[in-house]
């Protein structure tokens, strides 16, 4: 037993060696420690939006409606949206975007005026209102705020035509607010999607529907909204061959009166001008829904000077319908009537025979001479004129052309078969030149064929008294609206 | 058995008396007649020790701008923003050859918030960086006493890792700052 034991304590005494000598360190020497208490609760700030709520309304007049009123041109779409603000340790830039908003009207074809943004409940500060859009800044004072915002979309007094009925989605084009602490977008940022109610627009508006050559129908096409409408302006543009200068005075040797039918003397009147020339006269009531013919009498003040000047020119008219709202909110929409209208081109008429002589090999041509619109003397609607006498096969070719206002030209006995067989000579009218000369594809004919043929002492005579010309090129251009 | 144990009991007291006259007589000056003694040393000697102390200040609490902030607990962080603790430590160490060797022992932020997800703790003893949150500890040796400086930064980043914004992430939210403790180890 004695030997177990001392083998035992010489165990423990190696086993206490063993375990100070194998931690190194610990068994180097001293060890102190202190701590660094710092202690704290670390916390963040708040930058947070949240939306409180948003409405749509009408102001019609200074009179609040509901948003499912249908707009009528004039009217104020007003949206409020109001958020809370939570701002604590931090001071960001608030800013709410109605550009969406806007773009709807825009895409739908119903235009606006300038929109306002009127911003409340923030603390003083710097802000800038750059309508659709508005931004401020936001600091702790703001903690708490309720913000309310006031977008005004003024639609526009003059809708066009395709603006009505039309439906404009604001809840797929949402008001947003948005707070960032940092315009950098770094840091913290919250923001709100402000969906809204769908507003549509009336059917407000004129629609001018052709009905005939001088005739049209006046449409209010409003389902609420009494109008009283007139013509207010007409203008001319240039067809074919004719250009701007001659459409203008075209536009104004015409007499232009308007009516509710052709049958009345006309109430409104075109005045002098230029390109345009306004119509007056007293407006026509047109309930909502309700339609009025319009008939454009249109007459040459001079028609002589007109043809001379003009003749065969034509131009468009384009007559503009404007119709005004009777009562609040004030509004307007224009309508356009075109027609055409044509200046007159008569035939050469008078067509005369004086017959030619030839002695001692002298010759004196045979004569044709005729009149044209009344005039001798001045025709510069006519491009050219040009004598024509007929082949024997029926074709027919040019004798002579001119220029000249003279309305006259020679026929030498050349120009006349030796055989002494008669043949016939007409005049031919071309309104238009080109660029390369003249166009002939328009032209009007002598309402006479003369007769020539040589006699018996080889001169240039005259056959009997001109005959009627059946051509149906010699058909006269009437004139007038179409 | 019995007769064998008394017998031994006997011999036992005789010896132990022998044993006791012996050492009397050893010891006794009694029996003595001449004696003599010097001292080894010349004089007392006092042996003293070295010292392996460290101990921090408490420290002191600025902003990014070098601003106090007096009560760390009421600032607010944000993004973008850092707050600076900066306190000494005085180390001791005198002593023939002595080294110590300085390990912190920190934690950083403790707790599961997005703010303690957000934030980012580093230290700094005398401008080098000292691990946070490490399986390996940084260590500094040390062969002098000397004052010292620890810096504690906390930062909240102006954006996510990705560069994004962190949108409403982390806000009014808390997140605790766990002690540093400090070791100087003779070595």
């Amino acid at each position: 037993m004695a030997t177990v034991r001392g083998a035992g304590a010489l165990a423990a005494v190696a086993v206490a060696l063993l375990l100070l000598t194998g931690t190194g360190a610990t068994y180097a020497g001293w060890i102190d420690t202190t701590q660094v208490h710092p202690d704290t609760t670390v916390t963040s700030g708040v930058l947070r939006t949240e939306l409180v709520g948003s409405a749509v309304s009408v102001d019609r007049g200074g009179a609040t409606m509901s948003a499912s009123a249908p707009l009528l041109p004039g009217d104020v779409v007003v949206i409020t949206t109001s958020v809370r603000l939570a701002v604590r340790g931090v001071a960001g830039e608030l800013t709410l975007d109605a550009t969406h908003a806007a773009d709807a009207f825009a895409a739908r074809g119903v235009t606006l005026g300038t929109p306002s943004i009127v911003v409340a409940g923030l603390a003083p500060g710097p802000a800038t209102a750059d309508a659709p859009t508005w931004r401020g800044g936001v600091t702790e004072a703001d903690d708490g705020a309720l913000v309310t915002a006031t977008v005004r979309l003024p639609v526009h007094t003059d809708l066009a035509s395709t603006a009505q009925g039309q439906l404009v989605d604001l809840a797929a084009a949402p008001v947003s607010w948005e707070l960032v602490q940092d315009s950098t977008l770094t840091g913290w940022h919250d923001g709100e999607q402000v969906a809204l109610e769908a507003v549509t627009t009336d059917r407000v508006g004129l629609t001018v529907t052709r009905t005939g050559a001088a005739t049209a129908s006046v449409t209010n096409t409003s389902g609420s909204a009494s109008v009283t409408w007139a013509p207010t302006e007409v203008s001319a543009a240039p067809v074919d061959g004719t250009t701007d200068a001659e459409a203008t005075g075209v536009l104004s040797g015409l007499t232009i009166g308007y009516g509710t039918d052709c049958s009345s003397i006309p109430r409104w009147q075109a005045e002098a001008g230029g390109e345009t020339r306004p119509v007056t006269g007293a407006g026509a009531a047109l309930v909502a829904g309700a339609s009025s013919g319009m008939c454009a009498q249109v007459a040459p003040t001079d028609a002589v000077a007109l043809v001379r000047m003009y003749g065969a020119r034509t131009v468009t008219l384009t007559t503009t319908v404007t119709a005004a709202a009777d009562v609040a909110p004030a509004w307007t929409a224009t309508g356009e009537a075109p027609a055409t209208y044509q200046v007159a081109f008569p035939q050469p008429t008078g067509l005369s025979c004086t017959s030619g002589s030839y002695l001692l090999l002298t010759e004196t041509p045979a004569r044709l001479a005729w009149t044209w619109a009344g005039s001798t003397t001045s025709q510069p609607a006519v491009a050219l004129w040009e004598l024509v006498t007929q082949r024997t096969d029926g074709s027919w070719r040019t004798v002579a052309q001119s220029v000249t206002s003279a309305l006259r030209a020679n026929v030498y006995r050349s120009e006349l078969a030796s055989s002494g067989t008669a043949q016939a000579f007409k005049v031919r009218a071309y309104p238009f030149s080109t660029s390369g000369g003249v166009d002939r594809s328009v032209f009007v004919e002598s309402d006479t064929v003369a007769l020539l043929r040589r006699d018996l002492l080889d001169a240039a005579v005259c056959d009997g008294s001109p005959q009627p010309n059946t051509d149906p090129a010699a058909a006269p251009i009437p004139g007038g609206l179409s | 058995m019995a007769e064998i144990r008394r017998s031994s009991r006997t011999t036992k007291a005789l010896v132990a008396g022998a044993t006791a006259a012996l050492l009397l007589g050893a010891g006794g000056g009694t029996f003595a007649r001449w004696q003599d003694e010097s001292p080894v040393l010349e004089a007392n000697r006092t042996f003293t020790s070295g010292t392996l102390t460290i101990d921090a200040a408490a420290g002191t609490w600025t902003d990014a701008s070098g601003a106090a902030v007096l009560d760390p607990t009421a600032y607010l962080m944000i993004p973008g923003t850092k707050l600076i603790y900066t306190t000494t430590v005085d180390v001791g160490l005198t002593g023939a050859g002595i080294k110590g060797l300085v390990e912190t022992d920190f934690k950083g932020i403790v707790g599961t918030t997005e703010l303690a997800q957000a934030l980012k703790v580093g230290i700094t003893f005398d401008g080098e960086d000292m691990t946070v949150e490490a399986t390996e500890a940084t260590s500094r040796t040390l062969t002098q006493s000397g004052t010292h400086q620890l810096v504690m930064t906390v930062t909240f980043p102006a954006t996510r890792a990705d560069g994004t914004s962190w949108g409403t992430f982390a806000q009014g939210k808390t997140a605790d700052l766990t002690a540093i403790s400090i070791e100087l180890v003779q070595i």
